[in-house]
C-alpha cells in the first residue's frame, strides 16, 4: 500500500516487493512542507513480539496516526485481534491522542455479494475492541480505487488548516459556478478538500477519480514524461485539472457547457495566489 | 470437434447489411493459425475489452466465428476466426466429411486445393478474403505452423493473388530484445525457404528485411511481433486495418494537411472501443506515442462516465459501481457471439451454429458530439483529442506553442471532420 500511494508502483509492480524486515522508515513529503514519517512495521510474529516488549516505547512514543492493517483472509483472527489489542495498550500509554485507523485489506479476494457484509461483521468486532478508544475502519484493495478512499481518509487527518481550506474552496465554488472543486495533494493525488455545490449521484467518484489520473501519471512516467494539467469535456460537462499551489492540484467541474475553457483557467490562475498565500500562512504557524 | 450442446440459434446470415454493395465492399480478415495460438485472445482483448490474464480460461474455438467491426459508415470489416484444429483430407473424402476421421498430416503436399477442415472450405474462404492473418505461437516450435502457413499461401495464391498475409509471431512478451529478433529472422527464412522447397514456381525473395517481402508475382507478406500483454497488438491489428481500408490513401492526405495547416507534429485517428487507429499522418510513430493515446482514451471515457451522463440519471445512488474499472475500460454494450456456417454439403450443417455479433452500436453513451481533451505534458507538447463521430476520435501530438492558436486548430479539425463524415 506504501509503495502505491507514495511511490507511484502501481498494483501489479507490488509483487516484486518482499517482506518487511522489522521496521521500514521512510520519510514522505507531504503539501510540500509537511514530512510524514512513516514507520512500516514488518508483521511477523517474531518483529511483532518485539515491538510490545523491547522496542515499546521508541515505536508507540509521538504517534500521530496508528494504521492497523488486516488481512481479511487471516485465519487467526484471534491473534491477529490480540497484536490489535497490544498495540491499542501502547498506544494508550504512550500516544493517547492519536487517531486510529483500521484498514480491512486484501478484499479483492472475497467474492463481491459478501464483500459487505463481511467488513461489516469485521467493522462490529473492531470499535468493540477498541473502547475508549476511538477507530475508524475501511475496508481496501490494491486493485481498486478502495485503497485511495481509505489513504484519503488518513492523510486528511493530517493536513494543517484543513477547514480553512474548505472555506476558502467554497468560496471559490460559488465565483465561478462551478458544480465540484477538488482538491488533490500533489505526489498521491489523494483526495485532501472538497467542496461539492450539486449533489452527485456517485458517492465513490473521489477515490475513482484518484486512481484514473494516478493511472494515467504512471503511462505518462514510460515517456519521461509528466502531466501538467488537463482538461476534459463533452456536453454535458467540462472539468479542468491544474495546477493551484506548488503542492496541490485543484479540478473544477463545471457543468455549464457555455463557459469557455479559458474563462475557467483564468479563474484558477487568480485563485492561485489566495491558495498560495493560504498555504504560507498555514506553514508559518 | 463440433460443439454440439451449444444452443441452436435461429439461421440468419452473418451479414448485418442486406445491401449487396456494402457487404461486397466490406474487407475480410481471416484470422488462422494452429490450436492455442492466441487467435480467440486477440479477438477477446481487442474486441470485446477482456483483460489479457483473463484469456488463459479462453476455451478451444469448434466452430468458424464472424465478427462484424463497424465504426461508422464507411469502415467495416469482418474478421473471420478460423479454428486451429484444422484436419486436412484429400479431395477424395469430400463427399463424407465429418469431424473424426484421422488427421493425415504427410498429405501436406498433395491436394491442398482441396483442404477441407471441420466442414470448412479452405478454398472458398480464400476466394472471398482480402487479408489473412496467421498467428505463429513464438514460445513453441514453430515448425508445423510454418508449414500450415506455407500451405495457405500456396492455396491462396492459386485461388486469390490479391491476398495480403500478415504472420503475427505472437505471444513474445516472454522474451528479450534478442531473441525476438532472432526469432523473427529464424520465421522469415524458414518461410522462404519452404517456398523454394515445394518447387513451386515462386521466385525467389528478395533480400530485404522484414517488414515488407514481395516475389515476382507480388505475394505481399509482413511480419510482426506481437503480444497481448502490451500494445504491440493493438499496433499491429492497427497497420493490418489501415492497409486494408480503401479510403486509407484519402485519410492520410487529410491528416498531412491537418499537420501543415495547424502545426501539429503527429495525428491519429481513433477508433474509441477497440483503441485501433485507423489512419495516421506520415511521419513515423512510436510505439509509447500510441500508448498514450490509448490511455488518453481510456481517461476521457472514465471521467466522462462520471461526470457526464446524460441528464436524468441524477438522483439515482450508486451502490455497486461493477462496470467500472479503469484499467479496463467499459463493458460492451450488445456483444454476442458469433458463428457462421459455410458449410453446406453436409448433413451436420444443422448442428451448426449462428448468432450475430455486430459492433455497430456507439459504445460509449458519454463520448458525444462535444467530447474533447487537452492534455498537457512537462517538456512542452500537448494531446489534443477531439470527436469526430460515435466511434472515431482524432488525437493530435502538437507543441504547447501551437495550442496557443487553438481558435485556428478547431477550425481546420471541424473541416477535417466534415471530409471524413462525406467520405
Amino acid at each position: 500500500m506504501r509503495s502505491i500511494i507514495f511511490a507511484n508502483y502501481s498494483a501489479k509492480d507490488t509483487r516484486r516487493l518482499g517482506a518487511t524486515m522489522d521496521v521500514e522508515q521512510s520519510y514522505v513529503r507531504f503539501l510540500g512542507n509537511l514530512i510524514l514519517n512513516l514507520w512500516d512495521c514488518g508483521g511477523q510474529e517474531a518483529f511483532m513480539e518485539c515491538y510490545f516488549t523491547a522496542q515499546k516505547d521508541n515505536i508507540f512514543k509521538n504517534v500521530e496516526v496508528l494504521i492497523y492493517v488486516f488481512d481479511v483472509q487471516s485465519q487467526e483472527l484471534d491473534k491477529d485481534l490480540h497484536y490489535y489489542q497490544s498495540c491499542l495498550e501502547s498506544i494508550l500509554q504512550h500516544s493517547s491522542h492519536a487517531k486510529i485507523f483500521c484498514l480491512v485489506h486484501k478484499m479483492d479476494l472475497i467474492s463481491e455479494d459478501m464483500r459487505e457484509t463481511i467488513f461489516a461483521e469485521r467493522q462490529n468486532i473492531l470499535t468493540d475492541l477498541s473502547k475508549p478508544l476511538q477507530c475508524s475502519c475501511f475496508r481496501t484493495s490494491i486493485w481498486d480505487e478502495t485503497l485511495y478512499k481509505a489513504w484519503s481518509q488518513i492523510v486528511y487527518q493530517l493536513v494543517p488548516n484543513v477547514k480553512g481550506l474548505e472555506k476558502t474552496l467554497t468560496n471559490f465554488a460559488e465565483i465561478i459556478d462551478a458544480d465540484e472543486i477538488l482538491l488533490f495533494e500533489k505526489a498521491t493525488f489523494l483526495v485532501i478538500s472538497h467542496c461539492t455545490r450539486k449533489a452527485h449521484r456517485d458517492p465513490r467518484r473521489f477515490e475513482k477519480i484518484s486512481d484514473i489520473i494516478k493511472q494515467f501519471k504512471l503511462s505518462c512516467s514510460k515517456l519521461t514524461a509528466a502531466f501538467q494539467s488537463m482538461e476534459v469535456r463533452n456536453s454535458t460537462f467540462a472539468c479542468f485539472i491544474e495546477l493551484l499551489t506548488p503542492n496541490t492540484y485543484v479540478m473544477v467541474v463545471i457543468s455549464d457547457p457555455t463557459i469557455s475553457s479559458e474563462v475557467t483557467l483564468m479563474n484558477i490562475r487568480n485563485a492561485r495566489k489566495v491558495f498560495e498565500k493560504l498555504e504560507k500562512d498555514v506553514a508559518r504557524n | 470437434m463440433v460443439d454440439t450442446t451449444s444452443p441452436h440459434v435461429n439461421d440468419t446470415s452473418g451479414e448485418n447489411n442486406n445491401d449487396p454493395s456494402i457487404a461486397f465492399m466490406r474487407p475480410r480478415i481471416l484470422l488462422t493459425g494452429l490450436r492455442r495460438s492466441g487467435k480467440t485472445s486477440i479477438q477477446r482483448v481487442i474486441f470485446t475489452k477482456m483483460q489479457p490474464s483473463q484469456t488463459q480460461f479462453l476455451e478451444s474455438t469448434p466452430q468458424l466465428v464472424t465478427n462484424h467491426f463497424s465504426c461508422g459508415s464507411f469502415i467495416n470489416f469482418q474478421v473471420q476466426e478460423l479454428p486451429g484444429q484444422l484436419h486436412v483430407f484429400p479431395s477424395s473424402q469430400s463427399s463424407s466429411v465429418t469431424g473424426e476421421t484421422n488427421e493425415q498430416s504427410s498429405s501436406y503436399d498433395d491436394d491442398a486445393s482441396h483442404m477441407l477442415g471441420n466442414g470448412y472450405d479452405m478454398e472458398r474462404l480464400l476466394k472471398r478474403c482480402h487479408a489473412v492473418v496467421y498467428i505463429i505461437d513464438a514460445q513453441d516450435d514453430y515448425s508445423e505452423s510454418i508449414a500450415r502457413l506455407n500451405m495457405i499461401i500456396q492455396l491462396g495464391c492459386t485461388v486469390n493473388p490479391k491476398i495480403r498475409y500478415e504472420v503475427f509471431i505472437h505471444k513474445v512478451d516472454q522474451l528479450s530484445e534478442e531473441a525476438k529478433s532472432d526469432t523473427q529472422r529464424d520465421i522469415h527464412n524458414q518461410v522462404r525457404d519452404r517456398f523454394t522447397d515445394t518447387g513451386n514456381e515462386l521466385d525467389h525473395w528478395p533480400s530485404t528485411p522484414f517488414s515488407s517481402n514481395t516475389n515476382s508475382r507480388g505475394v505481399l507478406i509482413n511480419f510482426h511481433l506481437t503480444s497481448i500483454y502490451d500494445h504491440s497488438i493493438f499496433e499491429a491489428f492497427s497497420k493490418v486495418i489501415q492497409k486494408l481500408l480503401p479510403q486509407f490513401g484519402h485519410l492520410e492526405y487529410l491528416l498531412n494537411y491537418l499537420l501543415t495547416a495547424s502545426n501539429i507534429e503527429q495525428a491519429f485517428l481513433f477508433d474509441i472501443q477497440t483503441k485501433i487507429s485507423i489512419a495516421t499522418d506520415s511521419s513515423p510513430t512510436d510505439m509509447q506515442m500510441y500508448e498514450l493515446c490509448c490511455d488518453m482514451i481510456d481517461l476521457l471515457i472514465n471521467m466522462s462516465e462520471i461526470y457526464g451522463q446524460p441528464n436524468g440519471n441524477d438522483g439515482d445512488e450508486i451502490e455497486n459501481d461493477v462496470d467500472y474499472d479503469p484499467t479496463n475500460g467499459q463493458e460492451m454494450n450488445g456483444i454476442h457471439s458469433a458463428a457462421e456456417d459455410l458449410y453446406q454439403n453436409s448433413s451436420r450443417a444443422i448442428d451448426q451454429q449462428c448468432y450475430s455479433e455486430t459492433t455497430d452500436e456507439p459504445a460509449f453513451n458519454v463520448f458525444d458530439s462535444m467530447s474533447s481533451s487537452v492534455i498537457k505534458l512537462t517538456g512542452g507538447r500537448a494531446l489534443y483529442l477531439k470527436e469526430i463521430n460515435h466511434h472515431l476520435a482524432l488525437i493530435c501530438v502538437l507543441r504547447e506553442e501551437a495550442l496557443a492558436k487553438q481558435a485556428i486548430i478547431d477550425y481546420n479539425v471541424k473541416q477535417l471532420k466534415d471530409s471524413i463524415l462525406k467520405l
